[in-house]
């Protein structure tokens, strides 16, 4: 990724100003908008994270305050870097952190979604709650059943720019058969705070980025391998444009199976995140490449174009690219 | 008038900033958790501020016990020389405490594996929960943490020539430490090949 502002610039501001200014400000709006985009790209509405809107300025101005100011990760960041890649890379994940922590309570809704038919499917009733607070009982049981969840086996991460499904179907499966036999006391509330406890300490999965060492050495996980990739934000305008209309053709299982393949995903793999087969799955892997190759063919630009169009399809998607290497 | 340095000596529980290595590695802060003057190294646990990622192996530190201005998280697996002259010239920023530090080499050796045994009212810590799964970003995040830090620091080999020349090299001037058992071998020879020289020249 490239900056015009330098690390040296944002440390004099920093040091002059004993805080904040200008400089930082648009950085960090900088990489705000980026990531409004890719969540936009998606289909991916404002509410989902706690905004009204997409709207940068707001964005920014909750990472400064709840992030650089609140948790002092701005000073930490003066204390750490020496160099603009390394800033731009701890400062993006400020922004993934921000995001992903406004989002936990439509997590918690989404797997919330996915188990309670299969809870009612063995017969689980949602029993009501006493009026009042949370009394020992009840908060013993949430602790235990978000141990449980903890211990759940995750999907493996596919990156941090979309929503990944947590669970495949048969874990949570299992685990609302082990909730109806061995805590069939537990209430909707109690599930569902015990949820919420547990995706509050799973949600750096979905945000961490590879702050690692030199940008040569580990790029960056997804989102900042794509900012690298696409360099000048605003020549990706075009490329984006294109790359839409080929996820638009793709659909959402398209999509899904693309991500998933481009990222390395196992036919076994692909198969249990669609909920079917393995040999359904390989079918639909197969029509999907199909469908990606046509619309290629019938784009009938250069080589080095199309390229650049699959490189945006990737980072739409999550994928990241860097030094022509597809990354998680 | 003698000049006054504006930085401390070094000391257990010191936070300081690791230097980058240019193209190489990024820098980081590391908190020192042994000093040794003989080869001028320090070992140093690795920090992190990705405090909600600590897993059970990783000491949240808040702010009123380290002095920073941030949570801190000491991942506790993460500890390695680094030469001090990569630390000297950055200034200390925050302290940790030598009990704590203590404590947390102890846990290591005594409790490999699951969750550091500490007590964790007596310091004001905390022990990290995040649950890190097999390929989920905060597993791929440590490897690259442990990668960087790889690079930042390294095992010392007290047989190496390496080794023996560093030590000769920073204690010519100290005659009593030649006399002390831990001296290298060939550090020994070295020196008693500069007497010889001395000698000759005489």
């Amino acid at each position: 990724m490239t900056s015009k502002v330098t690390w040296k610039e944002l440390k004099q501001e920093y040091s002059e100003n004993g805080g904040l200014g200008k400089l930082w400000r648009a950085e960090v709006e900088r990489i705000c908008r980026f990531r409004i985009r890719q969540k936009q790209n998606l289909n991916l509405p404002a509410e989902l994270f706690g905004f009204v809107e997409w709207d940068s300025e707001d964005l920014t101005q909750t990472v400064i305050t709840e992030r650089l100011l609140s948790r002092g990760q701005a000073k930490y960041i003066m204390d750490t870097v020496d160099d603009i890649d390394h800033a731009l890379r701890l400062l993006s994940n400020e922004v993934s952190f921000t995001l992903e922590d406004r989002r936990i309570p439509n997590q918690v809704d989404n797997v919330w979604s996915n188990l309670e038919p299969k809870l009612r499917d063995l017969g689980w009733q949602p029993l009501g709650r006493e009026p009042g607070g949370q009394n020992e009982s009840e908060q013993a049981l949430i602790s235990i059943i978000a141990r449980k969840v903890l211990n759940l086996k995750r999907l493996r991460n596919r990156g941090q720019q979309r929503l990944s499904p947590l669970f495949a179907g048969e874990t949570l499966r299992g685990f609302a058969e082990e909730i109806v036999l061995d805590y069939p006391n537990a209430t909707e509330y109690v599930i569902q705070m015990a949820l919420r406890e547990a995706l509050t300490k799973i949600s750096p999965r979905m945000s961490m980025e590879a702050v690692g060492s030199t940008q040569e050495e580990f790029g960056a996980v997804a989102g900042l391998g794509a900012l690298k990739w696409v360099d000048d934000l605003d020549s990706a305008e075009g490329l984006s444009a294109d790359a839409a209309r080929i996820l638009e053709v793709l659909g959402s299982e398209g999509s899904e199976i693309s991500f998933l393949i481009a990222s390395g995903a196992s036919q076994n793999e692909v198969a249990s995140v669609l909920g079917v087969s393995r040999p359904t799955a390989v079918k639909r892997i197969k029509q999907t490449e199909e469908l990606l190759i046509k619309e290629f063919k019938s784009i009938g630009i250069d080589d080095d174009h199309k390229l650049r169009i699959l490189g945006e399809v990737f980072s739409v998607l999550g994928v990241g690219i860097s030094d022509g290497e597809i990354i998680k | 008038m003698k000049k006054r340095s504006i930085f401390q000596d070094f000391a257990v529980g010191q936070v300081r900033k690791l230097d980058s290595i240019k193209g190489i590695a990024s820098a980081r802060l590391v908190a020192i958790a042994e000093i040794d003057p003989l080869d001028a190294t320090c070992l140093v646990f690795l920090l992190s501020n990705s405090t909600d990622a600590a897993t059970p192996r990783d000491v949240v530190i808040p702010r009123k016990i380290s002095k920073l201005s941030y949570e801190i998280a000491l991942m506790g697996d993460y500890l390695s020389r680094a030469d001090q002259g990569r630390l000297v010239n950055n200034p200390v920023l925050g302290e940790l405490g030598r009990d704590l530090i203590e404590a947390v080499r102890k846990a290591e050796v005594d409790s490999p594996f699951g969750r550091l045994n500490i007590d964790e009212t007596q310091f004001s810590i905390e022990i990290g929960s995040y649950p890190a799964q097999k390929y989920d970003s905060v597993w791929n995040f440590r490897d690259a943490e442990a990668l960087n830090f790889e690079l930042l620091t390294f095992v010392r080999n007290k047989i190496s020539i390496d080794y023996a020349v560093k030590f000769y090299q920073l204690n010519v001037e100290n005659k009593k430490v030649f006399s002390e058992p831990e001296v290298p071998f060939d550090a020994l020879r070295f020196r008693s090949l500069s007497s010889e020289r001395i000698e000759v020249a005489a």
